[in-house]
């Protein structure tokens, strides 16, 4: 039986995923937990053989510095990432780190054992793009990396000098990537494109 | 063209000038003054320029005389242009037309002071402007860092809104569906079908918790918990922290040590000693596994958390006799952070 450790913050998500896993013939429920950070200890003697981890749990630790951790001292361990924001940056950060899968809990068709049976099976299964998300008059899929990452310190509170020292790039080339961004989304100001990007949870800078 | 210039056209010439111009010697002897600046210092001190220097003396001790105000917000434009051109003061006034005039006066050289007066009425306006748009973009800032920091606990609303919404449904089908076949008499031929759809409804209710958020003493139980499933006790001796920072930082301490404990020396008890003091929190924790080490290279694990205590105000030291102990102090006081950056 292929044992696994559930990481999810939120009560009805996490019994809804214990109710499937104990439906499988395959799969047994090791543990289930809602802090990431104490992920790496229950991996510590080597039972584990794959972990269902959301992004945002208990006391804003995030999933995807745990699962780089557990990736770096347990890269048997198959990880699969879950989460329900649209954050541009999770697949990215989730490939990085070496997970071997990714779930959008409320976006896509594929169900979550589907995804356990795949990557159990040596595939690495990740959706083929962030999920769409309107921004103004635009949607996330016309924004560059270099925007994003613009938008990103935008919605850390960063001051145009500060971006500009952070990302290594001239005063001015900051001022032209916001001009563009507003020019796409028709925002009037940053303050209305950080509030929407926020609140629409495509970018969240903690995690 | 003539090829000499004389008194009289020079005169004429800075007279046409728009602003005030008055250039003199060092010890205020007027060299050359025009029309508009006799004008503006006739308003604001009821004479001329007779000597500049107590001009300006009149003019930086000025008292509002109801022809004229003088302005000092911090916002003022000033024009720092020339900064390196001589030393350079700048004076600002509202005249009684409305119009703001910015007095300068400058070095030209070891000999030559000149004061300049320039109407920047609508550079006042938009710098106004400019600085209450900033006061109002400040403010609207902190109640984005608010709305940022509170967004996944509204992302976990979300999801329960969504999963009450599911159950408000399933409910509302059951209770059409057995009403339906109450009304049309054909409760016996649907008895299964309704008893499946309230069976599955009433499970959906068994699976919601009364608590929908963590509570905060899951920061202790689940790491217990969690250590007791990999086989290493946590033991604590003494009071632990009332603050929850002070507790998320002793358990991040906790979890570094016990998992460098299980990996690295196999152990199976881990304590954790907590005394205080007057203004701090002291911790050690300690295990009994089977390594014995004389030092040891700091890893990626405990480089972070010495990074983040030492951000919030506490401190780490790594003790080597043998065993490893990690010894923690937390300032009781962790709201004003010692953070060398930005936050």
């Amino acid at each position: 039986m292929i044992q696994v450790l559930v990481v999810e913050d939120s009560r009805i998500t996490r019994d809804a995923i214990e109710a499937q896993i104990a439906k499988s013939e395959k799969y047994v429920l090791y543990a289930s937990i809602e802090n990431a950070a104490n992920a790496e200890i229950a991996c510590l003697r080597g039972r584990v053989d794959l972990i269902l981890m959301d992004v945002c749990t208990a006391d804003e630790e995030s999933g995807l510095k745990a699962a780089a951790k557990i990736k770096q001292y347990n890269p048997k361990i198959k990880i699969i990432i879950m989460t329900s924001m649209p954050e541009h940056s999770f697949i990215q950060k989730a490939k990085a780190c070496g997970c071997n899968g990714f779930w959008y809990k409320e976006y896509g068709s594929t169900a979550l054992m589907e995804v356990c049976d795949r990557v159990m099976n040596g595939e690495f299964v990740y959706p083929e793009d962030t999920p769409m998300i309107r921004i103004g008059y635009s949607n996330s899929a016309e924004f560059t990396g270099r925007e994003f990452d613009i938008i990103r310190e935008l919605a850390q509170g960063r001051k145009y000098e500060e971006i500009a020292v952070d990302l290594d790039i001239t005063l001015n080339t900051v001022k032209y990537h916001i001009k563009n961004i507003l020019q796409k989304t028709g925002y009037q100001n940053t303050l209305q494109l950080v509030a929407e990007v926020v609140e629409k949870r495509l970018i969240l800078p903690k995690y | 063209m003539k090829k000499n210039t004389s008194a009289k056209m020079i005169k004429k010439a800075i007279d046409s000038y728009p602003g005030g111009i008055c250039f003199s010697a060092l010890d205020g002897r007027v060299i050359l003054v025009n029309e508009k600046m006799n004008k503006l210092m006739l308003e604001l001190t009821g004479h001329t320029i007779l000597n500049a220097k107590t001009a300006w003396e009149e003019l930086t001790n000025f008292a509002n005389n109801g022809k004229a105000e003088k302005l000092t917000q911090s916002w003022l434009p000033k024009d720092t242009n020339n900064g390196d051109e001589g030393i350079q003061q700048q004076l600002f006034f509202r005249f009684s037309d409305g119009l703001i005039w910015r007095f300068e006066m400058k070095f030209l050289d070891s000999n030559t002071v000149q004061i300049e007066a320039a109407e920047i009425t609508e550079l006042y306006r938009l710098s106004e402007e400019l600085y209450e748009n900033t006061i109002r973009l400040q403010e609207m800032q902190k109640r984005q860092k608010t709305l940022l920091d509170s967004i996944v606990e509204v992302n976990l609303n979300k999801e329960i809104l969504a999963a009450k919404m599911h159950i408000h449904d399933e409910l509302g089908h059951c209770l059409l569906a057995t009403t339906k076949a109450i009304s049309e008499e054909s409760l016996a031929e649907n008895t299964n079908t309704l008893r499946k759809s309230w069976n599955s409804t009433i499970r959906d209710f068994s699976n919601i918790s009364t608590v929908w958020t963590v509570p905060d003493s899951s920061l202790q139980s689940e790491l217990m918990q969690v250590a007791e499933l990999i086989g290493c006790k946590v033991i604590f001796l003494g009071e632990q922290p009332k603050s929850r920072k002070a507790l998320q930082l002793l358990y991040a301490a906790v979890r570094e040590a016990l998992t460098n404990a299980v990996r690295h020396a196999d152990a199976t008890e881990l304590a954790v000693k907590i005394k205080q003091d007057k203004q701090r929190y002291h911790i050690e924790i300690s295990d009994n596994g089977s390594v014995s080490v004389s030092s040891i290279t700091e890893g990626n694990g405990l480089s972070a958390l010495r990074q983040r205590l030492e951000q919030e105000g506490a401190s780490l030291k790594v003790l080597c006799d043998k065993s490893v102990s990690l010894i923690v102090d937390i300032p009781f006081n962790l709201d004003e952070p010692q953070k060398g950056g930005r936050t």
